[in-house]
């Protein structure tokens, strides 16, 4: 199983981790930590199941923020596409429950947004892979 | 195993106790703080528990059995809020902030939860299963 991002999750990682004093330095080792072990059904089972149709399952997974040390309940959420046709894991976006960057939902205009972003980067081979036992680091696409 | 109906129908009534509790401290003074922290915090506790139950298990549900429950999770929601308000507005649960805010954290996690069911999994979203069949076709 593969791990690979859009812009759209790369973005909002970048502007968690702007400035240290905002308190979200610890999401790329959280969304590591809770998923670098599981499998497609495993992820299916714990998580929130957003919407499914066919091979594709849109699932929100909540985080913990472990450098403020809050719970799942109050730390991040991250949005997933599961893939079981490619095999992969695509994170679309990050975006925390505390502090500056604050975000109580997703709307359902916001999530086609990112499922469209999804499709235009898969068809253009945009999309970058990630090594989820190494911090989310880059690496070459088989 | 206890159906998820029976399990918020009976967590509403959890709720519903602790509310007659705290306006009972609220009516008097600072011996009763112990009782009210005594009351929101197994709540606040079995909250967390409640939500990662049903999170995976609505995981499994269609949008039929997702309309049936949600009547029951906005009672509880509608319970836990006025526990919330009456928590707020107590001068000896103020004295307690650090119980009260992490059971209003709970509580917004359940509007957060309430929220999703309603606009995602409770009824059909032509545009949103437009894009994703057209996904599967990649």
């Amino acid at each position: 199983m593969q791990f690979i991002s859009t812009s759209s999750f790369r973005e909002a990682k970048s502007l968690l981790l702007k400035r240290k004093e905002n308190g979200y330095n610890s999401c790329v080792k959280d969304i590591c930590e809770a998923l670098k072990d599981l499998d497609f059904e495993s992820i299916n089972n714990l998580h929130f199941l957003v919407r499914e149709i066919g091979d594709l399952r849109v699932i929100k997974v909540r985080l913990q923020n472990s450098e403020q040390n809050l719970s799942s309940s109050q730390g991040f959420r991250l949005i997933i596409l599961c893939n079981r046709k490619y095999s992969h894991v695509a994170l679309l976006k990050l975006y925390p429950k505390r502090g500056k960057y604050s975000k109580s939902d997703l709307t359902k205009h916001e999530y086609k947004e990112l499922l469209t972003i999804y499709s235009n980067e898969v068809k253009a081979k945009s999309i970058k892979v990630h090594d989820i036992k190494n911090d989310l680091r880059e690496v070459e696409s088989n | 195993m206890v159906a998820i109906e029976d399990k918020i129908i009976s967590f509403q009534k959890e709720n519903e106790e602790a509310q007659q509790v705290v306006q009972l401290g609220s009516d008097e003074h600072l011996d009763l703080l112990l009782q009210i922290k005594k009351a929101v915090d197994p709540l606040t506790a079995r909250f967390d528990v409640l939500i990662n139950d049903l999170i995976p298990s609505t995981s499994r549900l269609d949008s039929e059995k997702i309309n049936s429950i949600l009547p029951l999770l906005l009672d509880l929601y509608s319970t836990a809020i006025k526990l919330v308000a009456i928590l707020k507005r107590s001068r000896i649960a103020n004295q307690i902030k650090s119980s009260t805010q992490d059971y209003y954290s709970q509580v917004e996690n359940l509007r957060e939860f309430i929220y999703d069911l309603e606009n995602f999994r409770s009824n059909e979203d032509n545009e949103l299963d437009g894009i994703l069949g057209e996904l599967n076709t990649l």
